[in-house]
């Protein structure tokens, strides 16, 4: 018996074996996962974050961006542009100046919490309407659709669209990105991040802006 | 030419979770595996879509998955590993292969489940799972070894 028969062999024994999961499913899934999740990023270790960032793109924001200087922010390490639709287009390229992302959010209203490290301010509590009992992410991720869409950005950085209009009067945004490991994979290393959004209870220690 | 994802579904899901069932040993937990791998791919498929190998990508991930959720298990309770849960075959047509795959050592396993059934090359299959090209040649010569013996016994037998 060559590799050949024992190939042959091993195919025929699971050949019955078909995935009954529809597609359906997994699209549904992976739109969850997408509102809070772990988002493994690829680059040379030598460019360094902000070429390292890089996410899925869905789609283009509705509407285009007012880019007048008090609708818009423009720094190096991220970016915000307000729609006159109300989206809040952010864009994060280096993992810098998260006080300022921060400020600039509330600023335009969204009571917002911004860290670029592991750790999340103690004030900040998972936003769970209706439920006193923490429930997983992944329930708290599904309350999340509408709120937070995917964009993309063509230099490779973290960009996500944000809904105030779908915002729960007494909950706010959360945002949390910090590298966490380097793999290397095919030879090339991989840079992996963790970045996360998320619903929070609105708190003026927590999102800055009145309960 | 950026490759669909639902075409890659439609197109891979079989395959990988061939792979997983040969590695895993578990078809009911290897159907939920896949299942996370490829919305994990579906949620990032810009970058899985430019990965080198797709399928390995949603291969390892789901073999991942199943660690990390084995880990959590183990700190709950003292279950034993996962190298010893059951396969749930569907009337799989040589079960004799079937068994003699599950008596081999988990990560033989995988090895023969990635280069056999998903037909990866060896660099491939040392960075699918983590381990070097001289590993996976010499997990998978034991592994091949093992297995003709089984069968060409139970050839002898019957």
């Amino acid at each position: 018996m060559n590799d050949t028969d024992l190939s042959t062999l091993l195919r025929d024994a699971v050949r019955d074996t078909h995935m009954s999961v529809p597609e359906s499913d997994i699209t549904r899934r992976a739109g969850t996962l997408r509102a809070r999740r772990w988002v493994v990023v690829g680059g040379a270790a030598s460019v360094g974050i902000a070429a390292a960032l890089a996410v899925v793109a869905l789609t283009a924001p509705a509407a285009p961006p007012v880019t007048s200087q008090n609708t818009m922010s423009q720094l190096t390490a991220w970016t915000v542009a307000t729609h006159p639709n109300g989206v809040i287009d952010v864009t994060i390229r280096e993992l810098k100046d998260p006080a300022g992302l921060q400020a600039r959010l509330r600023a335009d209203g969204l009571p917002a919490s911004v860290t670029f490290s592991k750790d999340t301010s103690p004030a900040c509590h998972d936003y769970y309407p209706g439920h006193p009992m923490p429930k997983t992410s992944v329930s708290m991720s599904s309350m999340s659709d509408g709120i937070f869409t995917e964009t993309a950005d063509e230099t490779g950085g973290v960009a996500v669209a944000i809904n105030p209009d779908h915002l729960p009067s007494d909950a706010g945004v959360q945002f949390q990105v910090y590298p966490e490991r380097t793999i290397t994979s095919h030879g090339v290393k991989e840079h992996t991040f963790v970045d996360e959004w998320g619903l929070v209870d609105k708190s003026p220690a927590c999102t800055g802006l009145p309960a | 030419m950026t490759l669909d994802f639902a075409d890659f579904y439609r197109e891979a899901k079989d395959e990988c979770l061939r792979t997983v069932v040969i590695s895993t040993g578990d078809q009911e937990q290897a159907q939920d595996l896949v299942a996370e791998a490829f919305a994990r791919a579906c949620a990032s498929w810009r970058q899985v879509s430019r990965h080198p190998n797709p399928k390995a990508w949603v291969v390892r991930t789901a073999l991942n998955v199943r660690i990390d959720r084995w880990r959590i298990r183990r700190r709950e309770l003292p279950l034993t590993p996962p190298m010893d849960t059951v396969m749930r075959d569907q009337d799989p047509a040589d079960p004799a292969v079937i068994a003699a795959v599950r008596r081999l050592p988990e990560r033989q396993r995988q090895v023969v489940a990635l280069r056999l059934l998903l037909d990866l090359d060896t660099e491939t299959t040392a960075e699918t799972l983590g381990i070097s090209p001289g590993t996976v040649k010499a997990h998978l010569s034991r592994a091949v070894a093992a297995l003709r013996e089984a069968l060409d016994l139970k050839e002898q037998i019957s």
